[in-house]
């Protein structure tokens, strides 16, 4: 992600705000930050229609969000903020829905086997699948910190406040995750 | 955890990390999404700055959610802990004093009230008057049958009005404080009269008083040497606001 091509939105947008021009500043965000939020949306979910929709739903929020914005907080992080609250929302209530038709169809489910994972050897399309499975089984928590950092490509002060954690504890929790995703991995493979 | 130490871990990991950022790499936003949430915005109302958003402007208001509430939960109980403030604050304005000295004010108030016609009978004959020279000031108290007692202090310089002042003293025990001041002052008085007479003129009799406003009282006095004057007094306060020389009779 060109982050600093979009300074110029982030300062577009937050004269926008100050200005009390919402509409202008909703346009210029969504123009700036859709791929990025429907590209985080979909790593949380694994489910690229259903990621858009959220993404909607996303901009939509900070819309509304828009007069309680506080200046102290850059414009990318209050918007990554909003979709990470976003995201975990629908991930929970999706899983649980998955859980209650999961609990029903237990004979079923017993009986179904997993696709056999890629090998990773020294391809790297192998490994990239088995991140992506491995993504799946972490927690959420662990989930969103990693797609936020390595993917998306937030820097880890832009990640703290949206957190609400210090520098040090974003670092730590990263460090942790990918160790997560490591031991997940070599599990799988 | 240290910059450093985590960039070892990062170092590790690169296999992952570079895997980790193909993650959304054919994950774009479909054509028309940015028209669409545009005119989805357009269903909505316009947002609007609510009247408390000023608080999150605040440096020093808490970025979490968590926080907030809190923070906001703590300034309704300090506003609602300070209503008997505020309403303090608010009398002492109306009433034109401090509000460290509203309960005084307030109760010189209603002692005015309460001891008007005692007030207006002020005489040097009677038993419940007692003057007090001393080297600055004249002390001039006159005891309603009540018991409370108008102390008027005077100083000896004619010019100095500040100091002039006509205050109540409340008294708990109306029937033996009565008692007591007529056992007392006239003896005070006798022991001290030849002084006083020498030295000031002070008020021997209240020839007549009004209430000009709420909180003023114009009153008519005689002083010792015979001569008449008119005094304007803040009740609130007992200070003379104002006063002027005026003839000796019941006019006000």
């Amino acid at each position: 992600m060109n982050w600093d091509r979009l300074r110029s939105h982030d300062d577009a947008v937050e004269g926008h705000l100050a200005d009390g021009d919402y509409r202008h500043a909703l346009e210029t965000l969504v123009q700036a930050y859709q791929h990025a939020i429907v590209g985080f949306c979909h790593n949380m979910l694994s489910d690229v229609t259903h990621a858009e929709e959220v993404a909607q739903d996303i901009f939509l929020d900070a819309y509304k969000a828009m007069p309680r914005f506080r200046q102290q907080a850059s414009v990318r992080t209050w918007l990554f903020a909003i979709a990470r609250k976003k995201c975990l929302q629908v991930r929970r209530n999706r899983d649980r829905r998955r859980r209650i038709v999961q609990e029903k169809q237990s004979i079923i489910a017993q009986g179904a086997h997993r696709d056999a994972p890629a090998a990773p050897g020294e391809d790297p399309e192998a490994l990239f699948q088995l991140v992506k499975q491995g993504l799946t089984q972490l927690s959420e928590e662990e989930g969103s910190l990693l797609s936020m950092r390595y993917d998306t490509g937030l820097s880890v002060a832009d990640i703290a406040p949206i957190l609400g954690m210090s520098t040090a504890s974003v670092r730590r929790r990263l460090a942790q995750a990918l160790g997560r995703l490591r031991e997940v991995i070599d599990g799988e493979a | 955890m240290k910059h450093d130490e985590f960039s070892r871990h990062e170092d590790n990991a690169r296999d992952l990390i570079e895997a980790l950022g193909k993650l959304s790499r054919d994950t774009q936003a479909s054509p028309g999404f940015s028209a669409r949430v545009v005119a989805q915005a357009e269903q909505v109302p316009t947002p609007r700055r609510g009247a408390l958003v000023w608080l999150m402007d605040l440096p020093l208001w808490p970025a979490s959610p968590g926080w907030q509430v809190a923070a906001a939960a703590l300034c309704v109980i300090v506003m609602i802990g300070a209503v008997s403030q505020y309403v303090t604050w608010i009398r002492a304005g109306l009433m034109g004093v401090p509000s460290s000295f509203l309960h005084e004010a307030q109760l010189q108030e209603q002692l005015w009230q309460k001891n008007f016609e005692c007030a207006t009978q002020l005489t040097q004959q009677s038993a419940n008057y007692a003057a007090i020279a001393g080297e600055h000031v004249t002390v001039v108290t006159w005891a309603c049958p009540s018991g409370d007692v108008l102390v008027t202090l005077e100083s000896l310089s004619e010019s100095d009005d500040v100091s002039r002042r006509s205050v109540w003293v409340p008294l708990d025990s109306p029937q033996k404080t009565a008692r007591f001041f007529d056992a007392l002052v006239p003896q005070a008085f006798a022991a001290r009269r030849p002084q006083f007479a020498q030295r000031s003129n002070p008020v021997t009799r209240v020839i007549c008083q009004k209430r000009v406003r709420k909180k003023l009282v114009k009153r008519r006095v005689q002083r010792a040497n015979g001569k008449c004057e008119d005094e304007w007094i803040q009740v609130t306060n007992g200070s003379v606001v104002k006063r002027q020389p005026a003839p000796c009779d019941p006019g006000c």
